[in-house]
């Protein structure tokens, strides 16, 4: 009934191949997919991180740049205000000078005109008491050079 | 009565499965075995084949479970010291399993012969006693035998026998009473009530053993396996320094 010889070495042999299969056959291939899991798991917890990082970083830099933008803004609108102020003052300064000339000229040919008229008021004056000097030389009595003179004044004057 | 007792007699015997070369006789356990190889092979195969890492299927979700149950159920047995040892004592829990269980289908289960037990007792002891050489040293583990104390040195060196000489008993006698009665029930009541006690007898009584044969194993490898005490003479020269400073 009981029974013991060399079929206790197959036994062993047999439990040692059945180790290694079960090893081979279950363990290896099922540890292999739960760690490629689990480092799949791993990359894409890392790759969610770095995304977020990368937007925080996008983030900081929009402001940083929008800020400029509004640093530049300001910059160009008060540049803009001082050139047009600039342009303002040159432009007014311009015209004060060039309507000051025109006045002055203005007036310098008033003043030509004026002379010109009084020159030849004097030359007609100087005609007239040369034409009085003659005809009073001309005439007989003072009476009727008065008289004259004063027809060729008034006559003048209309 | 003599038919019966015949009868039992002959379900009893460990017949030779055939014999090679006129001279190695190998035992219908043996050829038994290799069926639960197989079918524990094809298992494992169907169960792992086309796994994926994304979306698995229910076989591959069954297979992720069977090997974290068996990881966590003999990890926990085994100690932080000695997980190396999973694989081996799953395999021996399977294969115990499956052996026992196989009864089921009117086989006889190789666990009830012998050398069978011996065999599995024999790679305990010796897998036990090489965790505790691979953990302690070579010093380490013969020194291990002296403790607690130097006079148990006789019994722990009787343990190095006794532990596989048990755990070989127990199975083999566990399993081939559980048999005799299975016999018997069958052969007065062959309809029906086999079924009743082939539930517990072969089932309930198979997986208890198989988890009795790996949980001793378990403890002694995880006995073995913690790391070397610091030497209680070394303790007591540091304790007088301490005491002296």
């Amino acid at each position: 009934m009981l029974r013991i010889d060399l079929n206790i070495v197959w036994e062993i042999i047999n439990v040692l191949i059945l180790f290694a299969l079960v090893k081979k056959f279950l363990f290896k291939p099922v540890r292999e997919i739960l760690k490629k899991r689990n480092d799949e798991i791993e990359a894409s917890y890392q790759a969610a991180e770095k995304t977020n990082k990368d937007a925080d970083d996008l983030k900081a830099q929009l402001a940083a740049s929008a800020s400029k933008i509004a640093e530049n803004e300001e910059k160009a609108v008060a540049d803009a205000k001082v050139k047009g102020a600039a342009e303002y003052d040159r432009i007014v300064s311009e015209a004060q000078s060039k309507s000051e000339q025109i006045i002055s000229e203005a007036r310098d040919k008033a003043k030509a005109v004026a002379d010109q008229e009084k020159r030849k008021a004097e030359d007609e004056i100087t005609g007239m008491v040369k034409e009085a000097a003659a005809k009073i030389a001309e005439s007989e009595s003072d009476e009727k050079l008065y008289d004259d003179f004063l027809k060729e004044v008034s006559q003048n004057e209309q | 009565m003599k038919a019966l007792a015949h009868k039992l007699v002959e379900e009893l015997t460990v017949e030779t499965a055939f014999t090679i070369g006129g001279k190695i006789q190998i035992a219908e356990s043996v050829v038994i075995t290799w069926v639960v190889m197989a079918i524990i092979t094809f298992l494992c195969i169907w169960l792992t084949r086309n796994m994926k890492v994304r979306n698995p299927g229910k076989r591959q979700l069954a297979a992720e479970f069977i090997v974290n149950w068996l990881d966590s159920f003999t990890g926990d047995m085994l100690g932080e010291h000695a997980l190396q040892y999973r694989e081996y004592m799953s395999t021996v829990l399977l294969f115990i399993g499956f052996a026992n269980i196989i009864g089921v289908f009117g086989v006889k289960p190789p666990t009830k012969d012998m050398n069978v037990t011996i065999a599995l007792s024999l790679m305990s002891i010796i897998l036990i006693e090489a965790a505790g050489i691979r953990a302690k040293g070579g010093k380490g583990w013969l020194r291990s035998f002296t403790e607690p104390i130097a006079i148990v040195t006789p019994i722990n060196i009787l343990e190095v026998f006794i532990r596989p000489l048990s755990l070989c008993m127990r199975l083999f006698g566990n399993v081939l009473g559980a048999f005799v009665i299975m016999e018997l029930i069958k052969m007065l009541v062959p309809v029906g009530v086999p079924v009743v006690f082939s539930l517990y007898f072969d089932f309930f009584d198979g997986l208890i053993q198989a988890y009795v044969f790996v949980f001793l194993t378990s403890l002694f490898i995880a006995e073995a396996a913690e790391p070397a005490a610091p030497r209680p003479k070394k303790v007591r020269k540091a304790k007088k320094k301490a005491v002296q400073a």
